[in-house]
């Protein structure tokens, strides 16, 4: 799975990078003197490095799966999923915590987001959610830590948080 | 030359409570968050520089430095009592400290991982002293050609040595350039893949792309592992941890190897402490009249490496603050750091900022000495660290990650910045690109897009220029040997596996 996953990155990457070409081609690009390359040249060449390269790696990945044999399914297909759902779910969380933080504020939001995270990696390693006793626990503990970073940081050191 | 009224006037800026309580905490955060595993030291300089934007550049800078060395050192905290290295650095540590926590003796693994590592920092420190200063003098003399050179130089050999393949390697050298290309052209005010936002105007924010890929990244990483890994047991007592001073001097040259080497390959753009303690490890193996007790829990394995990646520290500084080229990922976010405080790391700093820089000098030997009092005082509070669980931990540095993104500017874009380049960090991570030449590479695409384009219109589009200035067509050449030398490596090891 690891090497298909290689195999996908660069492809992302290839695609990325093209577009990226594409735009350097379309680029407003002056020249900055008589001698100047001009804004365009470096990100064109860059891209178009990147492109090759990725096109390389990819080219090495899929070579490599054919020689080394498919990479076997099953097995840990559990442990795959929990990762997944592990990643997208702190990804999710800290996306939604950035969307409400002005509105909300930054100490419940923070708290709110502390316990999620919390409670989603103990669910993801004990497959269970932590009993109501914990819960409160860590919350706890979360607000009290929410409430000093705010304190600390718009206090001490003069970062204004919303 | 070393200009010693620069030492007496910097003496004031560090030698305040203030500034040494910001030494002796930044020395005492490192420590724990080196002996966490998976916490490295970049991380941790990442994590912490929000709590240095309102202090004065020693004072912020100063504390950056104490989380640098204390990371380093703690690493073998872990590395002794669990066979994991706290940070990438003390690999070579396990090697013999902890068959020598096996055997009992993890307090005397300790104490004389903690007196290496002092020795070595300590070596680098008046390395730093000395060599910087005659650096930046020298680079004071670097044209746009040469500033080219040295970004391609910087720009190769980390490549080639920070990824798990020459290819991966340079296309995340690549991408940091890309990244650094973003916004108005310095040249001629065009934009340049800002879509439309505003907030790309100015480019991409340093601080929280490395905030992203250093500390989101690695916490993303450490959370999809810690399912696999079960929850740390510490099966060793530690005992009486005593600092073996004695016995490390005993074995002076072994120390005053691991010491250069340490140094050396800390200067190195890119090649990084992991590097660094293997060299000095190897070496020490060839000195030693024992050979034989190595990797069986002997005091010699643990000096080298010890000594040798805290001597590494100071040679990283050196490139870093003389040329703007960091020697590794650590160094690239102390960058950050100083470039928060409004200081442009490189020569000129030396001239302009003199008070600051050799304060900056001072701090770091303090935080050397902080390293050692602190790590040996408080070594079984540090021990009981490890026992944090994740589920606590990765929360508070996503919390403290944010907080130094959104510090930056108090801009949200730079917030979800800095998710984007958490989730590039992670899969840069988990398929074997890396994330420090990234960083690097944003920091040397600037200079050298704005170098190579400012020597072509100096010297009227000739771009033999580049080959024919001395000090240029050496950084060129070593840059071309470095993407030889790991090519031929890959040769060489194809050509003898069928013959073996």
């Amino acid at each position: 799975m690891k090497v298909k996953g290689d195999a996908l990155f660069a492809l992302t990457l290839f695609a990325i990078f093209s577009f990226g070409t594409y735009r350097s081609l379309v680029m407003d690009d002056p020249a900055g003197g008589p001698n100047d390359v001009g804004a365009a040249f470096f990100p064109f060449w860059i891209c178009v490095f990147i492109q090759a390269l990725t096109a390389f790696v990819f080219v090495q990945s899929v070579t490599n799966v054919r020689s080394v044999g498919a990479p076997q399914s099953g097995g840990n297909g559990v442990l795959m999923r929990k990762r997944l759902v592990l990643l997208i779910g702190i990804l999710a969380l800290l996306f939604f915590y950035i969307m409400v933080m002005e509105t909300v504020g930054f100490i419940v939001s923070s708290t709110v987001f502390l316990i999620l995270v919390h409670q989603l990696l103990i669910f993801s390693e004990t497959g269970r959610p932590s009993r109501p006793k914990g819960v409160a626990v860590s919350a706890a503990f979360f607000a009290v830590t929410a409430g000093s970073l705010f304190f600390v940081f718009n206090t001490v050191f003069h970062l204004a948080l919303p | 030359m070393i200009d010693f009224t620069h030492y007496a006037a910097a003496l004031d800026l560090v030698f305040q409570v203030k500034v040494i309580t910001a030494i002796a905490g930044g020395t005492i955060l490192g420590i724990i968050f080196g002996a966490l595993p998976g916490l490295t030291a970049a991380m941790g300089i990442a994590v912490l520089l929000p709590l240095t934007y309102d202090m004065p550049p020693v004072m912020g800078f100063g504390m950056l430095l104490g989380t640098y060395c204390g990371a380093i050192s703690g690493g073998s905290i872990a590395a002794t009592l669990l066979n994991i290295p706290g940070t990438p650095a003390s690999v070579a540590t396990t090697l013999d400290a902890y068959p020598m926590a096996k055997k009992g003796e993890a307090g005397r693994a300790l104490g004389l991982a903690i007196a290496a590592s002092f020795i070595g920092g300590l070596f680098s420190s008046v390395v730093l002293s000395l060599a910087a200063p005659p650096v930046a003098e020298m680079a004071l003399r670097f044209g746009a050609a040469e500033y080219f050179s040295l970004a391609v130089f910087g720009l190769t050999i980390i490549a080639s040595v920070s990824g798990k393949s020459l290819a991966k390697g340079v296309v995340a050298g690549l991408i940091g350039v890309f990244v650094s290309l973003v916004g108005l052209d310095p040249t001629t005010g065009s934009p340049r893949y800002t879509f439309g936002e505003m907030s790309l105007l100015s480019g991409v924010a340093f601080l929280p792309a490395l905030i992203g890929l250093f500390a989101v990244g690695q916490v993303l990483t450490d959370a999809e592992e810690a399912l696999q890994s079960k929850v740390v047991q510490i099966q060793q007592r530690v005992g009486s941890v005593g600092l073996p001073f004695g016995a490390v001097f005993k074995r002076w040259k072994i120390v005053l190897s691991s010491c250069i080497i340490g140094t050396t390959v800390g200067a190195i753009p890119g090649a990084g402490g992991s590097v660094a303690s293997f060299l000095a490890y190897d070496q020490a193996r060839r000195l030693s009249k024992t050979p034989e007790k190595f990797g069986t829990g002997h005091d010699e394995g643990v000096i080298a490496s010890e000594t040798s990646n805290n001597a590494m520290t100071g040679g990283a500084i050196i490139p870093t603050i003389t040329l703007g080229v960091p020697g590794e990922a650590a160094a690239a976010v102390l960058m950050g750091g100083l470039m928060i405080h409004g200081l442009r790391p490189g020569p000129l700093l030396f001239t302009e900022q003199a008070d600051i820089v050799y304060g900056i000098l001072m701090a770091f030997f303090l935080a050397n000495i902080f390293m050692m009092v602190f790590q040996f005082i408080g070594i079984k509070l540090f021990v009981k660290v490890l026992g944090v669980p994740r589920s606590f931990l990765i929360p508070v540095i996503l919390l403290f990650c944010v907080i130094g993104s959104f510090g930056v500017s108090g801009n949200l874009f730079d917030v979800y910045l800095l998710l984007v380049f958490g989730v590039l960090g992670f899969f840069l991570n988990k398929y074997g690109y890396g994330t420090a030449p990234v960083v690097l590479g944003m920091i040397l695409g600037t200079m050298a897009e704005t170098e190579f384009r400012k020597g072509l219109i100096m010297f009227e589009g000739d771009g033999t220029v580049f080959f024919t200035r001395p000090i240029s067509a050496l950084f060129l050449g070593l840059a071309l040997i470095s993407v030889l030398i790991p090519l031929y490596q890959k040769w060489r090891d194809g050509r003898a596996k069928p013959a073996a």
